[in-house]
């Protein structure tokens, strides 16, 4: 048999619908056509997809209420049987209504139990249409999960467990498949990260509805990430790492070609081809974000050989719009576990540091910011403004507006979560805007300072409020600057107890006029630190002529940071505390009676990410 | 006497136990079919009233009471000249900035919106073919049934069904 014909009997192959005679020849064709067979796996998930998207459209969709009004004034004798509604139909639903009466009266893991048996007969042995299957039992699947000490054990503790269904397969004797991810626990006051730091494998377990009960657990395969895409089950796992051993001697050109797969075997080739131009930077500047990109052919080899300590970057560029392309999403994915918005044009960059991606950006630029431009920023996003010089920096995000178009960059490490600078402005004025770049200006200094391999992720401006609570930034005030550093690759010995001056140029607050270290200390490699940075004082916008760093990993940095609870009120409207003396917000510390200015400083060793 | 009988006797409470038994089978097959909620609406008030004038022609030995209901269901659609097909907005999804998936929820929505508006852009014989095997789950024998047309027909609709909607979803750049 010909592919063509046996293209055409595919479908009804798939449905089980071939009579004996075309399914074994079907079979034995498949066996020998490695053509046909990606037919088979690809109109199968077609089928799939139809299935869900029909179910789905019409899943909530119910019949009008008034409807059997509407239907009666058609009939012979237009509305006169609207008394006798009781009777009849009214006892079957008195029927069921008993029914349900009778379950809610069960003991909740009965109901429960009845619920699932329930959805295994309604939808018979091997029914389960999968989409109404995963999201009727989603809840109780989230329990099972949560339960299970396999998947506690993988995770640890302090982990928000979130299971879905998958479509691998349909039920099967109350039997299903489910993926299971973990995410740090939420609504912790320590907690300094988001979800999305969560470097954790993604579980396939198998499960048995009937006895609610996992029966198997087993990380998930590279390649059924495709199979779980549309059921929002995305397999995550750590960004390719690859030794400096395996590196040693390699050409640049050498070393993309053994990275490139790792992040590219999630995307369909036809759509990698199609959506992007894939470029390579082996040795850009350290400093994230402040050079020019150059780009290379990966095809080719270039003479520079990997040394330790080199940086290199990866970047995928759109060649044209991509859309809502899952392949643009899959890609994204690898490193942040979002897809990016619709957009004109996208470049995703991966900056790498001995062959190890340390931080990830994407940047996009969208004729408007749509609900989905929105979002990304998260709910932070939303109160975001552009200046009027179109500029607004913020903690690794970054907007620029060129005429009726915004360009939106995203920078992210496999460790932080972005967020932005000014929480609840209003407005940004061009000295407030100043004031941002000046903390980006930190960020990269500490960068610079810690040396290769270290990478500031995560920063906190706060800026003072008045008294009636709006935010603002004084040109000549005080602003605190805290950081935290991430261990990414081993962090290079610094001296404990150090002290950095830096004197901004008075023209502008690019030019650093002076960088001194006062002293350095060791500092365990392969650790997160809390960095503590203090502009002392600002001057008019843009002329910062110096700022001060002290540095205290562990304890306190001030004594009279400290407040005590005569010290501090309660403002009942902002449900805040505050400080009498500065009127500054304050936070409790973990001695009871003793508050503080700085939020991040009752962090004790072992609230700091090891 | 079982139900059917009490509406051939003009029973109007057996018309009601029958419409809201069936009510949100024949609507759901309406929405999938027209795409639009207000046809769907109107798909449903004249299979009810066919049904209730033609419940003499039931016959329990050719198929049950559903099947008979999907046939003027299938029927109905299928005769009317209707107006496009509105686009369905992408509604329903609550982002929260808490929610993990939030954004892949939206994925999920957008994937889906494509079959859906790829389905929409099907000749009617063959979305009607599709619905009743994907939604439905009905076997091809039970489709051409329900559908008046011969077994071959049902196999070749849904074939080419399939082709047309992997080339659509193609075009809009989702590999299927």
């Amino acid at each position: 048999m010909r592919c063509k014909k046996v293209r055409y009997l595919l479908a009804s192959y798939l449905d089980g619908e071939a009579n004996e005679k075309e399914r074994e020849v079907i079979a034995k064709h498949l066996s020998g056509c490695q053509g046909c067979r990606e037919e088979r796996e690809d109109l199968a998930f077609l089928q799939r997809k139809v299935t869900y998207a029909l179910k789905e459209t019409v899943a909530e969709r119910n019949c009008p209420d008034d409807m059997w009004a509407r239907v009666q004034q058609r009939l012979p004798g237009g509305r006169k049987a609207e008394v006798a509604t009781s009777s009849l139909a009214s006892r079957m639903r008195g029927g069921i209504e008993t029914l349900g009466e009778r379950l809610l009266r069960q003991p909740a893991w009965k109901t429960a139990t009845i619920g699932v048996l329930a959805l295994v007969l309604f939808f018979g042995a091997m029914l389960g249409p999968p989409a109404v299957a995963e999201f009727f039992s989603m809840r109780r699947l989230q329990e099972i999960a949560r339960n299970c000490p396999e998947v506690q054990a993988f995770f640890g503790e302090e982990v928000d467990i979130w299971a879905s269904p998958v479509w691998l397969d349909r039920v099967r004797d109350g039997i299903s498949k489910v993926v299971i991810r973990g995410f740090p626990a939420m609504n912790r006051e320590d907690r300094v990260v988001w979800w999305c730091v969560m470097e954790r494998q993604t579980l396939l377990a198998t499960v048995d509805l009937r006895k609610e009960k996992i029966i198997e657990v087993r990380e998930i395969g590279h390649d059924e990430w495709r199979e779980f895409a549309i059921v929002g089950a995305w397999p995550r796992r750590p960004l390719p790492t690859i030794s400096l051993e395996e590196l040693r001697g390699k050409t640049h050109g050498e070393v993309l070609q053994s990275i490139a797969p790792v992040f590219l075997e999630r995307v369909p080739l036809a759509i990698q081809e199609k959506l992007f131009t894939i470029r390579f930077d082996p040795d850009p500047p350290e400093a994230l974000g402040e050079h020019p990109k150059r780009t290379y052919d990966p095809g080719r080899s270039y003479p520079r050989v990997v040394r330790p300590g080199a940086w290199s970057e990866i970047q995928f560029v759109s060649k044209e719009r991509p859309g809502w392309g899952r392949g643009v999403g899959a890609l994204a994915g690898t490193g942040i576990g979002w897809p990016p918005p619709p957009c004109e044009k996208l470049v995703i960059t991966y900056l790498m540091f001995e062959g190890r991606v340390i931080s990830f950006s994407w940047t996009y630029s969208s004729k408007t910011l749509n609900r989905y431009g929105i979002f990304l920023g998260v709910d932070a996003c939303t109160d975001a403004t552009i200046t009027e010089s179109g500029k607004v920096w913020a903690k690794g995000l970054h907007f620029v507006r060129h005429g009726d178009e915004i360009e939106v960059t995203i920078t992210n490490s496999d460790a932080v979560f972005v967020e932005v600078v000014y929480p609840t402005m209003p407005r940004i004025t061009p000295d407030q805007e100043g004031k941002a770049i000046a903390i980006a200006k930190a960020h990269s200094m500490v960068q610079e300072f810690l040396g290769k391999g270290a990478y500031v992720a995560w920063v906190d401006y706060t800026p003072p409020q008045d008294e009636k609570g709006v935010w603002y930034v004084p040109c000549t005030d005080r602003v605190n600057v805290n950081m935290r550093l991430v261990e990414t690759p081993p962090v290079p010995p610094i001296e404990r107890d150090w002290w950095v001056s830096v004197n901004l140029a008075e023209e502008r607050m690019e030019s650093i006029l002076e960088t001194k270290i006062i002293s350095k200390t060791g500092v365990e490699a392969g650790r997160k630190y809390v960095i503590a940075i203090e502009i002392v004082e600002t001057y008019l916008y843009p002329e910062i002529r110096e700022v001060r760093r002290h540095y205290h990993p562990l304890e306190p940095r001030r004594e009279d940071w400290l407040r005590t609870e005569e010290d501090v009120y309660f403002c009942e409207t902002r449900g805040t505390y505050f400080c009498k003396t500065t009127g500054e917000t304050v936070w409790p510390t973990a001695d009871p009676g003793i508050w503080t200015e700085d939020r991040i400083w009752p962090m004790r060793e072992d609230t700091v990410r090891p | 006497m079982d139900l059917i009988d009490h509406i051939k006797s003009g029973d109007t409470e057996a018309c009601e136990a029958l419409f809201q038994t069936h009510k949100n089978m024949v609507y759901k097959i309406a929405y999938l079919m027209t795409g639009s909620s207000e046809e769907a609406e109107d798909v449903v008030q004249e299979v009810f009233i066919k049904a209730f004038r033609r419940a003499a022609t039931f016959q329990p030995e050719k198929g049950s009471v559903e099947a008979w209901l999907h046939g003027i269901t299938a029927n109905q659609c299928n005769s009317g000249h209707r107006k496009n097909c509105p686009t369905t907005p992408l509604d329903g999804i609550v982002l929260k900035a808490t929610d993990p998936d939030a954004l892949l929820k939206v994925v999920i929505e957008e994937e889906r919106q494509e079959v859906w508006q790829a389905l929409k852009s099907l000749e009617e014989g063959f979305r009607l073919v599709l619905v009743l095997r994907y939604y439905e789950e009905l076997s091809y024998e039970e489709i051409a049934a329900r559908a008046g047309i011969p077994l071959g027909t049902v196999r070749s609709r849904i074939s080419r069904g399939l082709n047309h909607l992997r080339k659509v979803i193609k075009q809009k750049g989702v590999k299927p």
